[in-house]
């Protein structure tokens, strides 16, 4: 592999990962060191990959949704629902708005579910193993709710071509809402002592610092994006129900790790806040249309996921099976921009940089 | 929807690419994507590039054999798609920095999508490796393992 | 050692598994489940690990990872294969990057159904191969004490 470079003088290549002490997921990184600096950094990926791109050729349109749920499990949801809108604006389908309105709870739901496990990994990599077993046993009250609305724990299952496939009553959701204020009550908590505690604030300020124009111009997108200072939400462009809400994004300006961290912890607050004006205002009706016939033609949806902007793009020829799908995922987008950071930073930061983008493995490989 | 509405897909020839790249770059236009397709001719090369939320797609048309330039020297994002591209699809894209040398997904991934195979067709299995047998279970493994499958 | 039963030292890895299965994992340890009350303690080392958590199927680029994982660990040892892709590639199984389960890397001695698994099931999982595990701890012992060289030893010093 060239790209790797060659250890000149006082160089070291170091190889960080498959096995890592942040992730369970492996990511490999070729470390080059001038002492302690990193002057280097080259992902290898492969780990993980698995082709399911490719497998669209070879199920029913309507049954990869179920493929694409589990192109990865922390934003299941999402990646299946990017799937059906690029495949409803395929065949015009207009899912009814019950149907909207769930998928939209959906999905604020894993936002808070993803965050808070970010949160809880975060904490455990610090250290503060207290922490991350309260972060998580937060967290479970959020897989609960998924699992009485839903159906599933991490896999939804719950979305498909035309609308979605459950539909909770309307108590269950009110339900739900009051055990989620116990999360929300609890975050805060949480949040205060991760933020305010010396330790972790001397290991976040100043480290991994993105500047505004880079983060933009190297294609970053979610929480890394907005902790640089842009504005940037694909959920102000407006799917699902998001039009009819009003939310704030989330912006902070120092674009250094704590920057990162804070734009999840306040995005926590606000999901959880959006859940509960959405089962407020959830309409009545039916979930979802029927589907007949087979797509042709082509689909791109943009949505934002708890990790930034997924891009899907679905290519049919009117067969059951569509001939091309693609997905690129939020943590791909950011490599380049996890590169840019880790590079003139000290290696014991290394650990703290990959941890602050939040990398999903999985779905960065497909 | 309103997505579609800002997003618009233009089809240019491969020597307008470079040109044409370094344009959306004055303008501010940041790379959001690259994908590949492998068609009956060739393979079609999609560049999506944003700016705000609108989208703009250049789409290329190439031969099996035609080689593509690399956008990396505008675009440094790009190298990751483009690696990508090259290792799954076989697509020729010249002087990519970084250049992984077909490595970037690990040498053992199949190059599945590459032109080499049928339209349509399953890929072949990728060949069996030499596994130790498997032990037959003991017994609490065995239910389970019953009911891992059904 | 009687009545005495060993804590059992866990190493997990994510083969091409979609994270739902790992976080699931994780889950586990959490105070909702919490395998620690079994005496389950998580470590990245495979050198002090009896048990493998493998979640996720096998891939050309992962195998010798996963073998090597494996290879690693003193005997007795077991393995857990958690959800569908573990079993049999599970959704992944035509893609062509899926070689199959983790069976056509390692043995493997608990399935654990699921896509996702639960994690009461994952635990389950668990506490049967520490029952194989104490089976195996047992006809090591029994076992003549240079009949397997080099695989003993960790054993016998146990
Ligand atoms: S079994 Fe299902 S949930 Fe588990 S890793 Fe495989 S696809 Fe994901």
């Amino acid at each position: 592999m060239s790209g790797s470079p060659n250890a000149g003088p006082g160089l070291t290549v170091i190889p960080f990962g498959p096995q890592h002490p942040v992730l369970p997921e492996p990511l490999h990184f070729d470390l080059t060191l001038q002492d302690e600096k990193v002057v280097d950094a080259i992902p290898q990926i492969g780990y993980i990959h698995r082709g399911l791109e490719m497998l669209v050729e070879k199920r029913d349109f309507t049954d990869y949704v179920h493929v694409a749920e589990r192109i990865c499990g922390i934003c299941s949801f999402m990646h299946g629902m990017g799937y059906c809108e690029a495949i409803e604006t395929i065949m015009d389908l207009t899912v009814p708005d019950r149907g909207r309105w769930l998928r939209t709870f959906w999905c604020e739901l894993e936002r808070v579910h993803s965050h808070l496990m970010w949160l809880g990994l975060a904490a455990d990599a610090f250290g503060f193993e207290n922490l991350f077993h309260a972060t998580w046993r937060a967290r479970e009250i959020v897989l609960d709710v998924a699992e009485e609305t839903a159906g599933g724990r991490v896999i939804y299952g719950s979305c498909i071509v035309g609308g979605t496939s459950t539909n909770p009553e309307n108590e269950t959701l009110d339900r739900c809402v009051k055990e989620l204020s116990k999360v929300r009550a609890e975050t805060i908590r949480l949040a205060e002592v991760f933020i305010g505690e010396p330790t972790v604030r001397h290991r976040l300020e100043k480290v991994g610092v993105l500047g505004r124009g880079k983060a933009y111009a190297l294609g970053a997108v979610g929480p890394m994006l907005r902790a640089s200072g842009v504005d940037y939400d694909m959920r102000r462009k407006g799917y699902e129900a998001y039009p009819e809400l009003t939310f704030a994004t989330m912006v902070e300006t120092s674009g250094d790790c704590m920057a990162r961290a804070k734009v999840r912890i306040r995005e926590i607050d606000e999901s959880l806040r959006l859940l509960g004006e959405i089962v407020a205002r959830m309409p009545g009706g039916p979930v979802a249309v029927p589907v007949k016939g087979a797509p042709e033609g082509e689909g791109w949806v943009r949505v934002e996921q708890p990790r930034g902007e997924a891009l899907y793009f679905v290519r049919a020829n009117g067969k059951r099976n569509p001939e091309r799908f693609r997905v690129r995922t939020p943590t791909f987008a950011n490599i380049p921009a996890m590169v840019e950071v880790m590079v003139g930073s000290q290696l014991a930061d290394v650990p703290t940089i990959i941890l602050t983008i939040d990398p999903c493995i999985s779905c960065t490989e497909r | 929807m309103s997505e579609h509405e800002t997003h618009e897909v233009e089809n240019i020839s491969t020597n307008l690419l470079l040109q044409t790249v370094d344009s959306l770059l004055l303008d501010g236009w940041r790379l959001i994507q690259v994908l590949a397709l492998s068609t009956t001719e060739g393979y079609e090369v999609n560049y999506s590039f944003g700016g705000g939320y609108a989208m703009k797609t250049l789409r290329l048309h190439v031969g099996p054999k035609q080689s593509v330039p690399s956008i990396t020297s505008y675009y440094a994002a790009a190298a990751y798609y483009e690696n990508e591209m090259r290792d799954l699809f076989g697509v020729r894209i010249e002087r990519i920095h970084p250049d992984w040398h077909n490595d970037i997904m690990g040498e053992k991934t199949p190059r599945a999508f590459s032109r080499v195979r049928v339209q349509g067709t399953s890929v072949e299995r990728p060949v069996p490796l030499d596994a130790p047998p498997v032990p037959l279970a003991s017994s609490p493994a065995a239910d389970a393992q019953e009911g891992a499958i059904k | 050692m009687g009545g005495v039963e060993r804590s059992i030292w866990i190493v997990h890895y994510d083969a091409s598994s979609c994270n739902g299965c790992d976080i699931e994992v994780l889950a586990c340890l959490t105070p909702v489940y919490d395998a620690e009350r079994f005496g389950c303690i998580v470590t990245g080392d495979p050198k002090q690990a009896d048990l493998l958590l493998v979640t996720g199927g096998v891939n050309n680029r992962n195998v010798e990872v996963l073998k090597s994982i494996y290879g690693q660990m003193p005997e007795p040892r077991a393995v857990v294969a958690i959800g569908a892709c573990a079993y049999s590639g599970g959704v992944f199984s035509e893609c062509y990057n899926v070689c199959g389960g983790v069976a056509t890397a390692i043995p493997v001695d608990v399935y654990v159904p699921g896509c996702a698994a639960k994690p009461e099931s994952i635990l389950d999982g668990v506490l049967r191969a520490a029952a194989i595990l104490k089976e195996r701890r047992v006809a090591l012992r029994s076992a003549p004490r240079n009949a397997k060289k080099g695989s003993t030893e960790e054993g016998a010093r146990r």
